[in-house]
């Protein structure tokens, strides 16, 4: 009996082979358990594929943007609202990956761990969002038929105000085929080529490591030569210092001046103001923004100072480097949620107070600022954009044979607003992101 | 009234759902306890005295003698591989003969194959002579006595307990469309552990704990069988009934070693009866065609060979040792699997074929043998699932669950999500979605548990199977004679194995197999089928050897 006694560890080795498999069961539940429940065929949430188990959606002023009622989730009554937020809100079946349906799942159904979707209420969590409906139906209609972005960010506080992406749709009537990227948030995903908006990281570089930057003159003859090849400028600037070449935008003066700084210090400057690596709003990952000069030759350098060669932005982290140097060289933590409210009244959306990051001193900021603001005084207009102290830059970025994209940014002194605005293929960046800026800008509230 | 009634349930079921949960660990916990409380002491029944004067105690029912440390009774002069005798105890004492080659000699008389003994006789092994004595006080060494008080009283509360919680809430939610099965399951469940509890506290039974976490099995089982097939209630009901009561009848019947024994070669031939009817008269229903229609009733024949097979495979000590090589018993067994393959229960196969190792093992010790078929049955394995469409597609899916959600994978993900939906505590019983899904109330009925029940609650089941596994690992070494140790931690991992194939398949930790939970899963044969395995646990336990500390 001894031997059979012995023998029957041989119950223990099926025993841990049991409690392996429970293991590795219980580590997949709690890892990849909200992907489970997040699955469209889930009745608890979703019917037809659709989510209806979830709270209300509002904006900042408590317009509601979608909402359930009897199991069954509608968006807003008006079309236009629809369609500036959808984006934002997102659709209920998971298109729109990036928006408040989908990223913020959890939250607005309320599943967790220890009640799985099970709530007494019956109901999920309400969420009020920082943006401003009727700012964005304005953004859009600005937009108009160009695919492009607009973000306005509170550049104190990261709040986003406003968030357009167009193509959009109406998600009452959402369309048959989905090219054209409707289903993407530009803002957050977009990746473009920027054009001379960039030249606000060269210059940033260029206050940073080259002392007497101020006192020093440049030569623009129509263009420049960068060993034995040709850098064009739009205008022959002739003699021109730093500060005025901003202003015009002198692509001699930054071609230059990224040459002279270097593929080290470049890079160190771009990644520095959030290149090269991944920005999330709100646990949203954006699409990354890159500046890539490691094998490039002297000529490829030079025209990545201007915002050429293989240079991409993202409009956000865009916007929050603009937000950074209106804030004195903290980007703030960009958000578009403003609370998450549980049926019993309690908010859940805890934010952690010096979220913020410095990306530049205070004096380079400053310095940048008065630039910028340089620039809307001596070019842009100053009567285009009346009682906010505009400090902006604009950018045409050349692709091919296309169109250029038009870029604007900037932000205003008088309301602690920065903003980004990315029209595809629509031409000049002041004639087309300036003027949609200038008209979205007016109706800040 | 409806909404009055709505309104309670709203608030029963926020706290029932904590409840549950609760009581599940409290049991879980107690069981645990009392199997812990549950010790017993080697007890000298005799000792064999060399001529230098020193003892051999016999402490177990079965005991052998060989030279290597392996035997009970170990004699250094003798063949160390092999062992020579077995000395059993059953109303009289016998010696049997095990080993051709080694002349044993009673009162100077060779032994032919078994003998009857008493104290006083002289035993010749080889040269030396031994006499087989009486017990002596000093042959065992007493250990002081571990006051460990875990009474099986409070058990059956908590389990009682347990179940009325669920039976309320689901009285609540179904409320006024109760389905009549739901009482009557429930009641009848209550009459049968209640009239057991207090027959075996009459036979002062210390040990009811199989029987006990059978129970509670079987009150998930209702549970989901109340959600996913309510007009199944009363013949599942019927089934745990009848299951019982063939629980009672077939421990009464290996009782006794030498009956067990005897009885071996009768299952042995129904088995084999049993897969033929199956061959001729079967029946396909997913997949497998693995059942017989009687008009009246349907039934799985695999479910209750499962029951004949562990009967069959199972022997007492001196017929391990005389026969060394498991040769007919192999036979017996790739028999069996052959008629389970031409039927296509592949789950079935695979589970008699882990049962079988495990008998073969515990038969011989043999590990080669064992190697030899795990490489065996390994290349026939991969060569059927490269033959086999329908289970190569298995493998296919298996891992990849979430690429094929709406085909093959269909069943696995929707496990998943309900599991994920119902968190730690479950959404209540009856609120869950996964039972619309087919075949969920027997291959998914985990993914029921989690949902409507709650993950710890399906902690527990698993619980239950590992703690099986437990009992059996620890009676079997106390046991009266090797069959009942064979037999016990063969059912133990059969039970195991079974469970892992269903829970684990149904997660999409293992490759998805269709085979049944036991005591859970809705099946009539299946719920009958259990309870006959049962018995090989209440057969263990009721055959101790030693003295209960
Ligand atoms: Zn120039």
């Amino acid at each position: 009996m001894k031997q059979i006694g012995l023998r029957s560890v041989v119950l223990l080795v099926l025993v841990t082979f049991f409690a392996a498999c429970a293991g590795f069961f219980i580590f997949e539940y709690a890892v990849f358990g909200d992907d489970w429940a997040k699955f469209p065929s889930n009745r608890h949430l979703y019917n037809n594929g659709k989510l209806f188990k979830a709270g209300t959606i509002t904006d900042r002023n408590g317009t509601v943007l979608a909402q359930t009622i009897d199991s069954v989730r509608y968006f807003n009554s008006d079309r236009q609202i629809r369609m500036a937020t959808i984006h934002a809100v997102g659709d209920l079946e998971g298109k729109v990956s990036t928006g408040a349906h989908s990223a913020f799942w959890r939250k607005l159904t309320g599943y967790e761990l220890l009640n799985g979707t099970y709530n007494v209420s019956g109901r999920g969590n309400d969420m009020q969002l920082t943006l401003d409906a009727n700012l964005c139906v304005a953004a859009m209609k600005e937009l108009g038929s160009y695919s492009g972005a607009v973000g306005i960010m509170n550049y104190k506080t990261g709040e986003i105000i406003c968030m357009v992406s167009t193509k959009t749709f109406d998600p009452n009537n959402p369309p048959e085929d989905s090219t054209d990227g409707i289903y993407v948030n530009r803002l957050l995903s977009g990746r473009y080529a920027p054009g001379s908006i960039f030249k606000l990281v060269t210059a940033t570089a260029a206050i940073d490591y080259i002392p007497d930057i101020f006192e020093r003159t440049f030569t623009c003859e129509r263009g420049v030569e960068i060993e034995g090849e040709w850098v064009s400028c739009l205008y022959r600037h002739g003699k021109i210092n730093f500060k005025d070449a901003l202003t015009q935008s002198c692509n001699s003066v930054f071609a230059q001046l990224a040459v002279e700084l270097g593929r080290d210090k470049m890079t160190k400057t771009a990644e520095k103001l959030g290149f090269n690596s991944t920005i999330t709003v709100d646990g949203i990952k954006c699409a990354r923004s890159s500046y890539e000069v490691s094998g490039a030759r002297n000529i490829d350098l030079a025209w990545s100072g201007m915002g050429q060669y293989n240079d991409i932005v993202n409009p956000m982290q865009y916007l929050r480097f603009v937000a950074a140097i209106a804030n004195g060289g903290v980007a703030p933590k960009p958000t578009f949620v403003k609370s998450v409210t549980t049926p019993y009244g309690l908010n859940i959306n805890f934010k952690f107070p010096g979220g913020g990051e410095r990306l530049m001193s205070k004096s380079t900021a400053n310095t940048l600022s008065d630039m910028m603001r340089n620039n809307v005084l001596h070019n842009y207009g100053e009567s285009n954009f009346r009682g906010l102290e505009l400090c902006a830059k604009t950018g045409t970025a050349e692709i091919g044979e296309q169109r250029p994209h038009s870029w604007f940014v900037g932000f205003s002194r008088t309301k602690p607003y920065a903003f980004v605005v990315v029209a595809e293929n629509a031409g000049s960046g002041i004639t087309v992101a300036g003027r949609i800026a200038s008209r979205v800008l007016s109706q800040l509230p | 009234m409806e909404q009055i009634y709505h309104i309670y349930y709203t608030y029963f079921l926020a706290v029932s759902r904590w409840l549950l949960p609760l009581f599940g660990l409290i049991f879980t916990c107690q069981w645990i306890r009392c199997l812990m409380a549950l010790r017993y002491q080697p007890v000298s029944l005799g000792a064999l005295v060399s001529p230098e004067g020193k003892r051999f105690p016999l402490t177990a029912h079965e005991s052998s003698v060989g030279g290597g440390s392996t035997a009970d009774v170990a004699i250094p002069s003798l063949n160390r591989r092999r062992k020579c005798a077995v000395i059993v105890k059953k109303d009289e004492w016998y010696i049997y003969k095990t080993l051709a080659s080694q002349e044993v000699k009673l009162n100077g008389q060779p032994i032919d194959r078994v003998s009857q003994l008493e104290f006083g006789d002289i035993l010749q092994f080889g040269d030396t002579e031994y006499k087989f004595m009486p017990p002596s006080a000093g042959d065992c060494k007493q250990k002081p006595k571990k006051a460990q008080k875990a009474s099986a009283g409070a058990l059956m509360f908590w389990l009682i307990i347990f179940q009325i919680v669920m039976l309320l809430q689901l009285l609540l939610k179904f409320y006024p469309e109760i389905p009549p099965g739901l009482p009557i399951a429930f009641l009848s469940l209550f009459l049968i552990e209640l009239v057991y509890f207090f027959i075996r506290k009459a036979f002062k039974d210390p040990n009811i704990l199989a029987e006990m976490q059978a129970f509670f099995l079987v009150t998930i089982g209702l549970g989901i069988c109340t959600t996913a097939a309510p007009a199944t209630l009363i013949k599942q009901a019927a089934a745990v009934v009848l299951g019982f009561l063939g629980f009672v009848a077939l421990w009464q019947l290996l009782k006794s070693p030498d009956r067990a024994m005897k009885l071996r070669y009768i299952f042995g031939g129904g088995a084999v009866v049993l897969l033929i009817l199956n061959l001729i008269f079967g029946k396909q229903i997913y997949g497998a065609r693995n059942w017989i229609d009687l008009g009246i009733i349907t039934f799985q024949p695999s479910e209750f060979v499962k029951v004949a097979f562990i009967a069959a495979g199972s022997a007492a000590l001196y017929r391990l040792l005389a026969t060394r090589n498991a040769i007919l018993f192999m036979g017996f067994s790739a028999f069996l699997l052959g008629c389970l393959a031409l039927i296509r229960d592949f789950g079935g196969l695979l589970i008699f074929f882990v049962t079988m190792m495990v008998i073969i093992f515990l038969r011989t010790g043999d590990i080669k043998t064992i190697i030899a078929i795990s490489a065996l049955a390994v290349t026939g394995g991969v060569a059927l699932i490269v033959i086999m469409p329908h289970i190569s597609s298995r493998f296919k899916v298996w891992r990849h669950v979430w690429e094929y959600a709406n085909s093959t994978g269909f069943q696995q993900t929707r496990t998943l999500t309900a599991a994920a939906s119902g968190g730690l505590l479950g959404v209540g019983g009856g609120n869950g979605y996964l039972d619309r899904v087919a075949a969920s109330d027997t291959d998914l009925v985990f993914g029921i548990v989690c949902e409507e029940w709650g993950l710890i609650l399906g902690l527990c089941v698993l619980a239950s199977f590992i703690l099986l596994s437990f009992y059996a690992f620890k009676f079997a070494r106390n046991a009266k004679s090797a069959y009942y140790s064979i037999a016990v931690c063969a059912t133990a991992a059969l039970l195991l194995f079974q469970a892992a194939l269903n829970i684990f398949g149904s997660t999409d930790i293992l490759p998805l197999t269709g085979v049944t939970l036991p005591f859970v899963s809705n099946g009539g044969t299946s719920m009958v089928a259990s309870f006959g395995l049962l018995s090989f646990f209440k057969g263990c336990a009721v055959n101790q050897g030693g003295a209960r500390v």
